[in-house]
């Protein structure tokens, strides 16, 4: 299968590289925001990049027709993303064209969800979380599997 | 030496940073502070910007004790590295970051015997955290049960598809 890995920089990215093995035998691309790592993200797979989206609205509005060309560029089976904000345009646009999505609460939510992992939970296929402790406060959907450490 | 880092979060955390600096003006051990997005300049301390994660790598390694915004891939990095962790959490008060997840992060660690949490923030704080975690351990558990998690769900989809749409060869 092709899987989409998106995430911001950062700690999500940290994250994300701590789970790589998880994806021996697929093919793999990333989406992320350009910092100092572009080239380590470039050497693992084939990588998109944008500036950091934050809470602007007018750059989340820019990445939505970014990440549709990105996903009809790739035309992956998987999007699996450890937040932030750049999953909101890959999962909706994964829920419109009928690609899977993971979505792995970052390690750093103890005890309440990121925005980010508000919004993509009633659409994401798969929902898990790092701390036992947030199921409390997620729906059924959720599952605590570990973490990255 | 003791290494600080804010990490690449686009606010700033001056508050750690010019409390460090201070720290550092008292210390005989050098304090090198990745400072990030900060205003404050460090007068008594080296500090750099941003490096890439292979410069945070060797940094992390020749680092005596980690002082870190208690943020997921900071964290990751000292305790990988199994070094002394100290967290200090970002609020949101300060303008420091959107909401106070990092207060909740840096006291389960805290709680767990992981890192040691300064919340409140002071240069005295600072020091007594430093001096304590010296001499703790550090803690790791892996990735392992997470990952395997993730390979299954992904397994069972890849079956699916192979369902669905058989590869050619198997027509």
């Amino acid at each position: 299968m092709k899987i989409g890995l998106v995430c911001s920089h950062g700690g999500h990215l940290t994250e994300t590289l701590q789970i790589l093995p998880a994806f021996e035998g697929h093919d793999l691309f990333f989406a992320t925001y350009h910092s100092a790592r572009d080239n380590e993200v470039r050497a693992i797979a084939q990588a998109y990049f944008t500036t950091n989206i934050g809470t602007s609205l007018w750059r989340m509005f820019l990445a939505l027709f970014w990440s549709l060309l990105v996903l009809l560029r790739e035309r992956p089976d998987v999007i699996l993303s450890l937040g932030a904000e750049i999953a909101l345009p890959f999962f909706f646009w994964s829920k419109l064209l009928g690609i899977r999505t993971i979505f792995i609460e970052s390690w750093c939510r103890v005890e309440n969800l990121s925005k980010t992992g508000k919004l993509v939970y009633p659409i994401a296929d798969a929902f898990l979380v790092q701390w036992p402790q947030l199921l409390k406060v997620c729906g059924p959907k959720a599952q605590y599997q570990g973490a990255v450490i | 030496m003791i290494l600080v880092t804010v990490g690449t979060h686009n606010q700033n955390f001056d508050r750690l940073v010019r409390a460090m600096d201070e720290l550092a003006a008292e210390l005989d051990e050098p304090v090198l502070i990745q400072r990030g997005s900060s205003h404050y300049l460090p007068r008594h301390a080296e500090h750099f910007e941003w490096a890439s994660s292979q410069r945070m790598e060797q940094l992390t390694q020749q680092a005596r004790v980690i002082v870190s915004h208690a943020a997921a891939g900071s964290i990751l990095l000292a305790l990988l590295h199994h070094k002394p962790l100290v967290v200090v959490p970002r609020l949101q008060r300060f303008g420091e970051s959107i909401d106070d997840h990092q207060r909740q992060l840096s006291t389960a660690l805290h709680e767990q015997g992981k890192a040691i949490a300064v919340d409140p923030l002071s240069k005295e704080a600072l020091r007594l955290a430093i001096d304590t975690v010296t001499q703790q351990g550090s803690y790791i558990e892996g990735s392992t049960r997470l990952v395997q998690a993730v390979r299954r769900q992904l397994g069972l989809w890849d079956e699916a598809k192979r369902r669905v749409m058989p590869a050619r060869e198997d027509i």
